[in-house]
């Protein structure tokens, strides 16, 4: 109830009202304008004489003005100082005809003529072109954001919500905020739950949550959430921004596995350099003269050293194969010169058991452009496996043609003991080793055959293999002739 | 010539098998007491191996190469080349060359002459 203080009774009642900021507006028991103030006449753009004893409705839009003497009667049968159809959205008219929205409060007035009540009246469209732009924003957002209100419950998604969580925003709105993310609260008491919301401290920085939630395909993924309190007429809001880690997660996963690598690669040659270089050093007896015996076991700790090196190095490629970390270098090259050279190399072991290695090179299949180095590897595994399990003198042939949609074909042939029906399926499964007896198993590390598929393949190429007991084997690869760097 | 290497026997290796080939050679377990041996005594060339405890073997190589009494010296890495890129990173720091490990003894000092 609005008392005039007496001490201050020079002041009328008129300048008070007047002085207000707001638009004030005096409205009697029958529905009829008592008073408008200088404020109210600007804000519907009326004059004081034109809304005098006018009813109220006439600053009501059309379609309220039925409803609206059963409101004044209701405040007048019970009238005390409230806010104006809470819940309700307001709209106020002006003498153009045009609408705005409005925030209405309702005070009693005792006076010696009855009672009145004073109506004040905020024009809240900049409010609501605000809350409009927020609500843009919001949508607009790379990141999926939820608004929460006093009571834990959303009020307000944006579309990265469905996207990220599957649910449509009818879905999402209006249900408690830890249904979405059941883990919250999860393993936490009432109380915790209670006033998370109110507890949120200031600064987001330590607002930043990573928690697990749920799509609605079931599948569970791993967020982070940041919750920011938002101030609002109607009280705090908290708006939680949702990202989804899953890629974050996976990059730090395939960083790690990165390192290990790397790490392992180092330390694993590390030691292999000092067993192969001073047995190297002793057999060349660049420090004094051995017997018959030491130069023996020197042999074999020098043999043992490379055989270990060559595993060390293949495992590590494979597992770098696997977890993705190889890259194909392309360069243009030409095939009859590597074939060349890695006859060369392998020369010695052939003729150590009589072989011949024939070339068949046509001349269509010269340059290329893929990977040198992976290129040569595959050679020289084909290639000495073909001597190791050639018969004493046997023949090998390596034969190079051109093979359809820009591709080549390179085939190594030999006539040795060739592979069972049943074990061409194993060999290319990994530490696989077809050979009878423990002697040669020292030799080679049976992953030569898995990472020349797994190169073949990472050129989009293909590997085929022919052969027959003791008739010798056919492994057939076909190469794209070039490869794009990407 | 200065040979850097943190692993003992492999210290000894390398610098072993120059010595036995006729060559002066000083070694150095880490970048720290190279680049003291390198200011007391300038060598024609540093053997260096990349992963050094403390100070890397490439931040040496820089700050040698930007001092005009050390830019001339003849720099060559030893990696086992464990990572991608090792080989661009090796030569943007300002090394003339690199040589493999494990190293083939055989070639290895005719290698390292090749550089000077």
């Amino acid at each position: 109830m609005i008392k005039v203080p007496t001490m201050h009774s020079e002041f009328t009642f008129q300048q008070i009202v007047e002085s207000i900021p707001n638009a004030i507006i005096l409205v009697d028991r029958e529905g009829k304008i008592a008073f408008v103030n200088r404020q109210a006449e600007m804000l519907f753009d009326y004059n004081r004489d034109e809304l005098s004893g006018q009813s109220i409705e006439r600053i009501v839009p059309h379609r309220y003005r039925e409803k609206h003497p059963g409101y004044r009667n209701m405040f007048f049968d019970d009238p005390k100082a409230r806010a104006m159809g809470v819940g309700r959205e307001l709209f106020a008219l002006r003498k153009n005809g045009s609408e705005f929205p409005v925030e209405i409060g309702l005070n009693p007035l005792i006076t010696a003529n009855g009672t009145l009540v004073l109506v004040s009246i905020i024009d809240i469209t900049e409010r609501k072109r605000a809350e409009e732009r927020f609500r843009m924003i919001v949508e607009s957002a790379p990141n999926a954001m939820v608004l929460i209100n006093g009571e834990g419950k959303t009020t307000l998604v944006n579309s990265q919500m469905e996207k990220i969580f599957g649910y449509s925003k009818e879905d999402l709105i209006n249900v408690e905020f830890e249904n979405i993310i059941p883990s919250l609260f999860k393993e936490r008491d009432a109380g915790y739950r209670n006033s998370f919301f109110a507890m949120l401290p200031d600064t987001p920085v330590n607002n930043v949550h990573n928690l697990f939630a749920m799509h609605k395909d079931g599948t569970i993924f791993p967020v982070e959430i940041s919750f920011h309190p938002i101030e609002h007429a109607e009280g705090t809001l908290v708006l939680a921004i949702i990202i989804d880690i899953t890629e974050r997660k996976n990059q730090e996963v395939n960083r790690l596995k990165s390192e290990f690598l790397t790490n392992m690669s180092h330390e694993l040659r590390t030691p292999m350099n000092a067993i192969i270089g001073f047995s190297e050093m002793l057999i060349d007896k660049k420090v004094g003269e051995l017997n018959a015996k030491q130069l023996e076991y020197l042999n074999d700790i020098y043999a043992s050293g490379t055989h270990l090196l060559q595993l060390i190095n293949d495992v590590l490629d494979l597992s770098k194969i696997e977890a993705g970390k190889i890259e194909l270098i392309t360069e243009s090259f030409s095939v009859p010169n590597v074939i060349g050279e890695v006859v060369k190399v392998l020369k010695p072991l052939a003729d150590k058991k009589g072989i011949t290695i024939s070339l068949y090179l046509l001349e269509s299949v010269d340059r290329v452009c893929i990977d040198k180095s992976k290129f040569r590897q595959i050679l020289y595994n084909l290639l000495s496996n073909a001597i190791k399990f050639s018969n004493w003198e046997g023949g090998i042939s390596i034969e190079t043609f051109p093979s359809n949609d820009n591709c080549f074909a390179l085939k190594v042939r030999d006539t040795g003991i060739g592979i069972a029906r049943e074990d061409i399926d194993r060999l290319f499964a990994p530490f696989v080793q077809l050979d009878s007896g423990t002697a040669r198993r020292q030799e080679g590390s049976g992953l030569g055959l898995t990472l020349t598929k797994k190169i073949v393949e990472l050129h989009h190429g293909k590997i085929i293999v022919e052969s027959e007991i003791n008739q010798g084997s056919e492994f057939t690869i076909i190469l794209p002739r070039h490869i794009s760097n990407n | 010539m200065l040979v850097v290497d943190d692993n003992p026997v492999n210290l000894k290796l390398a610098s072993d098998l120059l010595e036995m080939e006729g060559m002066d050679v000083y070694r150095a377990v880490d970048a720290e007491s190279a680049l003291e041996m390198v200011r007391k005594k300038t060598p024609d060339l540093i053997l260096m191996d990349i992963g050094l405890p403390g100070m890397d073997g490439l931040t040496l190589t820089k700050i040698l190469k930007e001092e005009g009494a050390t830019k001339n010296i003849v720099i060559v890495a030893l990696t086992a080349f464990a990572m991608k890129g090792d080989q661009e990173k090796i030569m943007a720091s300002g090394c003339n060359g690199y040589i493999t490990k494990p190293i083939n003894t055989r070639k290895f000092s005719e290698e390292v002459k090749r550089f000077l």
